[in-house]
């Protein structure tokens, strides 16, 4: 098989310089709480957008992204300026709400989202922030459900994918550092 | 202690050294930088394996420069900032336990590019310092030993054998391959059966294939695939004469009086030590080979180790060619059909050489392989991501569904000459440094143009197959961006010290005591992956340290 360069990185490139590193952002000792659990809520709500249930499939709440997210902000096989960005990009996007609406992303109604959403997209920080979050969706969806995703197998029953055997069960067996 | 042999890496190019010398009585010693994993530790997981690459170094930590053509001039990337991974399997094992084991022998033609066709202007291709007829003994041992399955099968371009067929017989095949055959039938093209670096069935405490549909990329969970370690390690370790010291990371090779003394490394709790051996053997791929004799740089090789011809790291090659894609629509099939398209497992093992060599220009061509898409979901479900700019919601979940319900995607592999040239070499980055505080390998990778155009006559070639099919969509992209997985070159072999590191046996021109038994020695690479290649010239120089071994007792 060829591995030739296709990865998301290369497809956005761009690293984004933030200063503080996400052990201090996640940590509730030293930063304020509020603010951490703003972002986490944001992203979140980010993805019930991007991801909806509806006529045809599953959505980000079915697959239970609150419990993929909080694996991808904590995977250090994931770099930390990739990790940072998910929150950073969520701080920004309710930043945006603020000055095209008003009020906070949490308070937009569903078409004011969708719009604002379509509106950041276009600039390459919204963009990027959005490639990132409907990455995770996609991952959320298809990954084995040990991952805290795709509860009861759901992505996988809806597009009827096999995804091959051995899967793993058990913590343990996604350490690959051990 | 003082070991007879140190060989640094344990894949493809390190098996059968380790397999032979332990099987003859000496003590061999095996440092790989990476983890010690085993079939049971492997699975088809996604994240784990693929997205997150938990088998291969975090860029951050370790990683390649790498050096495009933009615009005219050279630019370098760090592999952190551009995600573009050149690590390809870093544990015991190597890449071998990942490789999807699409077995090509080269050609006798393919040892001797230079006298064979036309000069390629701006290509610095030599012939090889030995023969076809000196490898087959030992493509033909790979088959037995590492496990070969297959069919041969007479066409124009078949290379002779010394034995009549493989000694395994070819893995379960889909129902698309009967259609492959008959469209090639129609076309008046052989249909070859792709030879595999698996195991039909079980043989002693290898399993046979699984078919869990998913293959390369992905650990084997059976022991069928003829990786390093299910294939030669086991058995050396057995022996009792070897000993595999994982989480070491070679850093420097160190010299006196012409011959290897130590290979310094930094072992798994971070301390550094010193390696003593008789003989060592250098086989940690290409890129990372020829990074370790510049990195270990002293008084009397103040270029490199083994370098003052200043050839090390000179005529990297990769794969040339590309891939390309049809689609099967469930549609266009009845009912039984369409069940037997969808089914995962059996394989394609379908390739063509007709085109080996063009038949109007009678330049060197190339080989293709067919297979179906990689099964991996999200990748697949990436691409659905985009039209024109990024779509999400109902939008997203339509194309989704519709890539994978509506249709199984086939594709083609095209594997073509990398024409060896001055644009494509190691070298080391000035300032960037892994964490064990050495200098990362800053990779050069220019393209000779004649290498796409071939491969481009090859895919055209290789679409009209897909229409003949019955594919829809069809499509494919030549790219002048090298594989990463397939490396070979960087220290190549030669009669001559003045353009070659190794001699025709794979020792240091410089060095009495220093072998490299990975893809580094090959000038050319063949239009084919280069694995049983390497596999094969690996159990030619354990014959050669063998003898020498020999001579001195
Ligand atoms: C996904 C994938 C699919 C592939 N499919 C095919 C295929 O179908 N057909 C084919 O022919 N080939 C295929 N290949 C390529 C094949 O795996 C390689 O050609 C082969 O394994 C190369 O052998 P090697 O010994 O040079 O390197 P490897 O097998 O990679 O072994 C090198 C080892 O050296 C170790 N090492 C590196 N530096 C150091 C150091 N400083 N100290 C200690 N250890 C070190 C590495 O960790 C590694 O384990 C594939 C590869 C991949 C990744
Ligand atoms: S069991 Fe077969 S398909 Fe699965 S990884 Fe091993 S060789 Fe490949």
């Amino acid at each position: 098989m060829h591995k030739r360069a296709l990865s998301r990185r290369t497809v956005l490139g761009g690293s984004v310089a933030v200063g503080i590193s996400l052990a201090l952002w996640l940590s509730e000792k030293n930063t304020s709480p509020r603010l951490y659990a703003k972002d986490v809520q944001v992203l979140l709500h980010a993805a019930y957008q991007l991801f909806p249930h509806s006529k045809l499939g599953p959505g980000a709440v079915d697959l239970h992204i609150s419990a993929y997210l909080s694996y991808v902000l904590q995977d250090e096989r994931i770099m930390e300026e990739e990790r940072h960005y998910l929150l950073k990009g969520a701080s920004w996007l309710e930043e945006s709400a603020f000055e095209n609406y008003g009020k906070s992303f949490l308070s937009l109604a569903i078409d004011e989202k969708e719009s604002l959403l379509h509106k950041v997209s276009r600039d390459r920080w919204g963009e990027n922030f959005v490639y990132r979050v409907l990455n995770y969706i996609l991952e959320a969806l298809l990954s084995a459900p040990v991952y805290g995703s795709n509860a009861k197998e759901i992505g996988w029953k809806w597009l009827e994918h096999n995804p091959g055997f051995p899967q793993p069960s058990t913590k343990k067996e996604i350490n690959y550092d051990l | 202690m003082i070991y007879d042999i140190c060989i640094v890496g344990s894949g493809a190019g390190a098996g059968p050294v380790a397999y032979e010398l332990s099987k003859a009585g000496y003590k061999v010693l095996i440092l790989e930088k990476g983890g010690w994993y085993e079939r049971e530790e492997f699975f088809k997981d996604e994240i784990g394996v693929c997205r997150r690459s938990s088998f291969t170094p975090r860029l951050d930590e370790e990683q390649h420069v790498i050096e495009e053509k933009e615009e005219g001039k050279w630019s370098a990337t760090p592999t952190s900032a551009s995600g573009w991974d050149f690590w390809n399997g870093n544990i015991v094992g190597g890449s071998s336990n990942f490789m999807s084991g699409y077995f090509h022998r080269l050609k006798p033609k393919d040892f001797r590019l230079k006298s064979e066709y036309l000069k390629i202007e701006g290509s610095n291709i030599v012939d090889w310092p030995i023969g076809y007829e000196e490898l087959e003994p030992y493509y033909a041992k790979v088959e037995s030993i590492v496990g070969i399955s297959g069919k041969v099968e007479p066409h124009p371009f078949l290379e002779p054998r010394s034995t009549p067929d493989f000694p395994y017989p070819p893995t379960h095949e889909h129902i698309i391959s009967s259609w492959f055959d008959k469209s090639c039938q129609k076309q008046g093209v052989h249909a070859l059966r792709t030879p595999r670096a698996i195991l039909p069935y079980s043989v002693g405490e290898r399993r046979g294939c699984e078919y869990a549909g998913y293959c390369g990329s992905y650990g084997c969970s059976s022991g069928a695939k003829g990786s390093a370690r299910e294939a030669l390690l086991h058995t050396a370790l057995k022996t009792g004469n070897c000993t595999i010291e994982a989480n070491a990371f070679v850093r420097r090779l160190l010299s006196e009086d012409g011959r290897v003394s130590a290979a310094e490394y930094v072992d798994k709790d971070d301390k550094v030590q010193l390696a003593r051996a008789k003989i060592f053997v250098l086989a940690a791929q290409a890129i990372e080979s020829s990074r370790l004799l510049l990195n270990s740089a002293n008084d009397a090789f103040p270029h490199g180790l083994a370098n003052n011809s200043g050839q090390v790291g000179k005529n990297l090659i990769f794969s040339a060619g590309g891939a390309g894609t049809g689609a099967f629509y469930y549609e266009d099939f009845n009912e039984d059909e369409v069940l037997a398209l969808k089914s995962i497992g059996p394989f394609v093992n379908r390739s063509l050489q007709e085109w080996y060599e063009l038949p109007e220009s009678k330049e060197k061509g190339g080989t293709i392989d067919f297979l179906f898409e990689h099964p991996n979901a999200v990748s697949r479900a990436k691409r659905a991501m985009y039209e024109g700019k990024l779509v999400w919601g109902d939008k997203l979940k339509a194309k989704i569904l519709h890539h994978f319900k509506a249709r199984r995607i086939f594709t083609f592999e095209v594997f073509c000459d990398w024409t060896p040239n001055d644009d494509c070499y190691v070298s080391l980055d000035e300032t960037i440094k892994d964490r064990y505080g050495m200098r990362v390998a800053k990779v050069r990778i220019g393209a000779h143009q004649h290498d796409l155009r071939v491969g481009e006559i090859l895919a055209a070639k290789a679409e009209e197959m897909l229409r003949e099919m019955g594919a829809r969509e069809i499509s494919s992209s030549i790219s002048p961006s090298p594989p990463s997985n397939l490396q070979a070159g960087g220290c190549r072999f030669g009669d001559d010290p003045a353009s070659s590191v190794l001699n025709k046996e794979c020792r240091a021109h410089e060095l009495s005591n220093l072998y490299v038994s990975d893809g580094s020695f090959m000038p050319t690479g063949g239009s084919v992956p280069f694995t049983w290649t390497i596999y094969a010239n690996s159990f030619r120089v354990a014959d050669a340290i063998l003898a020498v071994l020999k001579k001195k007792i």
